[in-house]
């Protein structure tokens, strides 16, 4: 094996890998096959693609919208986002499930925009709260306790929210949520402290 | 940033992987017992966050959908770049794709896979991937979408695979309605669209409005109008859509009309009849073999009659092909804005067996039906078994009805064609939500679109962003007219008092009134009248309070009480 070709190995599994779980399901050089086919706009590859990230996609955005409907809209403009990124010649140049956050983190601000506000997601829309013994009052207490959270993250700025988002609900590494925020881990690592401090403080006041 | 909180922000990150990796918070805590003091209460509100992690889940039709729809655009794309790829060579989607899959082989086995059979590899997988999602996938783009192409060309593919006929026109007619959804789509969506094909029966004209198949189109100076159309007439239009919700018309072409030949039966004529005569204005004459002479004469009347009489030379099967500027015409004169002006009601003159009678046609709702006798609008007609009936009509339908004046006796319908469905009464509505938008009369809220009226009732003056209570009517055609609008405005009250009263759903504190019900929290000691209560309650609009959270602190039950002290 050239030196040549193991810096190629060594890029595709730093971009290409950075996503918990694209290793394990598909190889490094697997998946940097299926993503130079979906370059080339072959429709299997795009649709594994899709299959790998719409849940992913959908999870992402509905924890910043709160809304199920809303959440679908936004995940199928990703995907067709992706599409015409492809077709305009303009795709992924690093890491494909970061650039693919940041499509869906364009969109939910574009969709605050539209709005004129922004809220972490409504009360009205939340998922019902049941607690694991089906007692009433203890799904009450977290629904309470649910509702403060959300109040309290309403009031964080967008980074440390997007950082919440990613860390803490999405369950991503350091290392993809910096890929997905252009950051280095360890300014993430240093947003992830504040966010989480001016949550406690929000929460305690 | 100061050092401590550097290594803190490492320690929580550190802590955070430990959760993950599945260890607790006490262990954590353990393993940096120096930060335990500020690194607990961080974790707690990490783990408090795990809270709000469940989504709700997609339902498998929906999902199902949505990659179908995928699926259909990533094969159009890929077309679309196949077939651009040919005509640049140099940037060619294969070149590419061949470079990115002999990329995969590179590090593994360099330069043992011959490039022909890449080629081959590709060709195949491609072709056969193409195909199989442009036929299987359904989708639901409209004009002017990456898929809608696709959606098409499958429609075309379906058409020319069909050889039965009646199971042709039934794909066409099942076709056409799409187009009139996706018209109807791109208005309610506001979308711009250039080129929308659509096929439909016109239904009212007005000077520059048409309503056609339930849809409003403008007619302006440049539209292209291809044969006489007239109400009921089925044409075919292009339509454009610029995206401020109409729809204008670039093109209308009549492909079918409503009148059909019909040569009465002698023995039902008599020698001769003149209907009721208008006031003449102006007589147009036609000729028709053998010799026949029918004179229709219109009336001054203005062209919002419903009624429309046709001569019978317009009868087709046995007509000359119709010219957009036929003249003389006995019927319609056709402005420069596509206006018709019809006459309501002829004078006919008829020479019995060789003339034919002169047929009507009528558009109104159905007002009822007796066996072989309907009521369309103030007119009787009857029906036989060479009636056509066209898209079931039915009572209370809107149908165009085309006649036959019978002297002697009832009209007699020709063909009775359904053009739209009984009007269903307004449904009541109600939501509660934000107050996103208000321009003039039109209010957004809740995401839902509603119309304020001069007889809603609005009620706390509401504002932008605050939540309102809706009450109103939903009409057949989705327009929501609000009836009151109410703003809810919840007050947060903290108290302290001494529970005096506890019946079900109400008790009383230090005299104050709250409201208990299923959502209220009550915790602490046992609630018994007499101890003291902590309660969390909001107002509402009409000034009761609703207990969210009550707290018996349990101290006091250690207390003696102030009659055991005495």
């Amino acid at each position: 094996m050239t030196l040549s070709n193991l810096l190629y190995w060594a890029l595709s599994f730093f971009t290409f890998g950075v996503i918990e779980g694209e290793s394990t399901r598909t190889p490094g050089a697997e998946q940097q096959a299926l993503l130079d086919q979906a370059l080339g706009a072959d429709p299997a590859a795009l649709g594994t693609l899709y299959d790998q990230y719409v849940d992913k996609i959908y999870a992402y955005i509905y924890h910043r919208v709160g809304s199920a409907d809303i959440a679908e809209d936004l995940t199928g403009q990703v995907f067709v986002r992706m599409l015409e990124a492809v077709r305009n010649g303009r795709p992924w140049r690093t890491s494909f499930s970061g650039w693919l956050y940041r499509i869906a983190h364009n969109l939910v601000i574009d969709h605050y925009r539209r709005r004129g506000r922004a809220t972490f997601v409504a009360i009205d829309e939340a998922m019902p709260v049941r607690s694991p013994d089906g007692d009433p009052v203890r799904s009450a207490e977290s629904r309470l306790e649910m509702d403060s959270l959300r109040q309290a993250l309403s009031s964080l700025t967008e980074e440390q929210v997007q950082v919440i988002t990613l860390r803490f609900l999405e369950d991503l590494s350091i290392a993809e949520v910096a890929s997905i925020m252009d950051k280095t881990e360890g300014a993430i690592k240093a947003l992830q402290y504040r966010a989480v401090s001016s949550l406690r403080r929000v929460m305690q006041s | 940033m100061t050092d401590h909180n550097e290594v803190l922000q490492d320690v929580l990150d550190d802590c955070y992987e430990l959760l993950r990796s599945g260890a607790d918070v006490a262990a954590c805590l353990e393993r940096y017992p120096e930060h335990a003091a500020e690194l607990e209460p961080l974790l707690s509100t990490i783990l408090q966050l795990h809270m709000l992690r469940p989504v709700p889940s997609r339902t498998p039709e929906l999902m199902a959908a949505r990659r179908a729809e995928f699926a259909l655009a990533a094969g159009q794309l890929a077309r679309d770049r196949s077939s651009s790829g040919r005509a640049s060579p140099g940037a060619s989607w294969l070149e590419s794709f061949l470079v990115g899959l002999g990329s995969i082989f590179r590090p593994v086995a360099p330069q043992r896979v011959p490039v022909g059979l890449l080629a081959m590899l590709v060709i195949i997988m491609i072709g056969g991937l193409v195909g199989t999602v442009a036929v299987s996938a359904s989708a639901e783009a409209l004009p002017g979408d990456l898929l809608y192409p696709i959606k098409t060309a499958t429609e075309n593919a379906r058409l020319a695979l069909t050889r039965d006929l009646t199971e042709r026109d039934a794909l066409r007619e099942q076709f056409n309605e799409e187009r009139r959804r996706e018209a109807a789509s791109l208005v309610e969506l506001k979308r711009s669209a250039r080129q929308i094909p659509m096929v439909g029966v016109i239904e009212r004209m007005d000077e520059t409005e048409w309503s056609v198949s339930g849809l409003q189109i403008e007619i302006g100076p440049e539209t292209q109008i291809e044969g006489e159309p007239q109400r009921g007439d089925s044409v075919a239009l292009v339509l454009t859509a610029p995206g401020d919700g109409a729809l204008r018309a670039l093109s209308v072409r009549v492909i079918s009309e409503i009148p059909r030949a019909y040569e009465p039966e002698p023995t039902e004529l008599p020698a001769t009849k003149t209907p009721d005569p208008p006031t003449p204005t102006t007589t147009a004459s036609r000729t028709r073999t053998p010799t026949p002479t029918a004179t229709i004469t219109p009336s001054a009347t203005p062209a919002e009659s419903p009624i429309a009489p046709l001569a019978p030379a317009d009868l087709p099967g046995d007509r000359p092909a119709r010219q957009p500027t036929a003249s003389p015409s006995p019927t319609p004169t056709r402005t420069a804005t596509a206006t018709s002006t019809r006459s309501p009601t002829p004078t006919s003159t008829l020479t019995p067996t060789s003339t034919p009678l002169p047929v009507f046609r009528l558009i109104e709702r159905v007002n009822q039906i007796d066996e072989n006798q309907w009521t369309i609008g103030s007119l009787l007609v009857e029906t036989d078994g060479k009636t056509q009936f066209v898209d079931n009509p039915g009572l209370g339908f809107e149908v165009a009805v085309t006649y036959l004046q019978r002297p002697g006796g009832l009209p007699l319908a020709l063909e009775i064609r359904a053009l739209a469905a009984p009007e269903a009464p307004p449904v009541p509505f109600a939501t509660t939500g934000i107050l996103e938008a208000r321009d003039n009369d039109q209010w957004t809220v809740g995401g839902v679109q509603l119309y304020v009226t001069s007889e809603t009732s609005i009620d706390g003056e509401p504002q932008l962003g605050e939540m309102v209570q809706v009450t109103g009517t939903r009409a057949a055609n989705g327009r929501i007219e609000a009836d009151a609008i109410r703003a809810i405005r919840e007050v947060e009250y903290q108290f302290e008092g001494v529970i005096e009263e506890m019946a079900p759903g109400r008790w009383i504190v230090s005299g104050q009134e709250v409201l208990i019900y299923g959502e209220t929290q009550i915790f602490g000691a046992e609630p018994a009248l007499g101890l003291v209560a902590q309660v969390e309650a909001v107002q509402r609009n009409d000034g009761s309070l609703l207990a969210r959270r009550i707290y018996i602190p349990p101290e006091q039950l250690d207390q003696p009480s102030e009659s055991s002290l005495d």
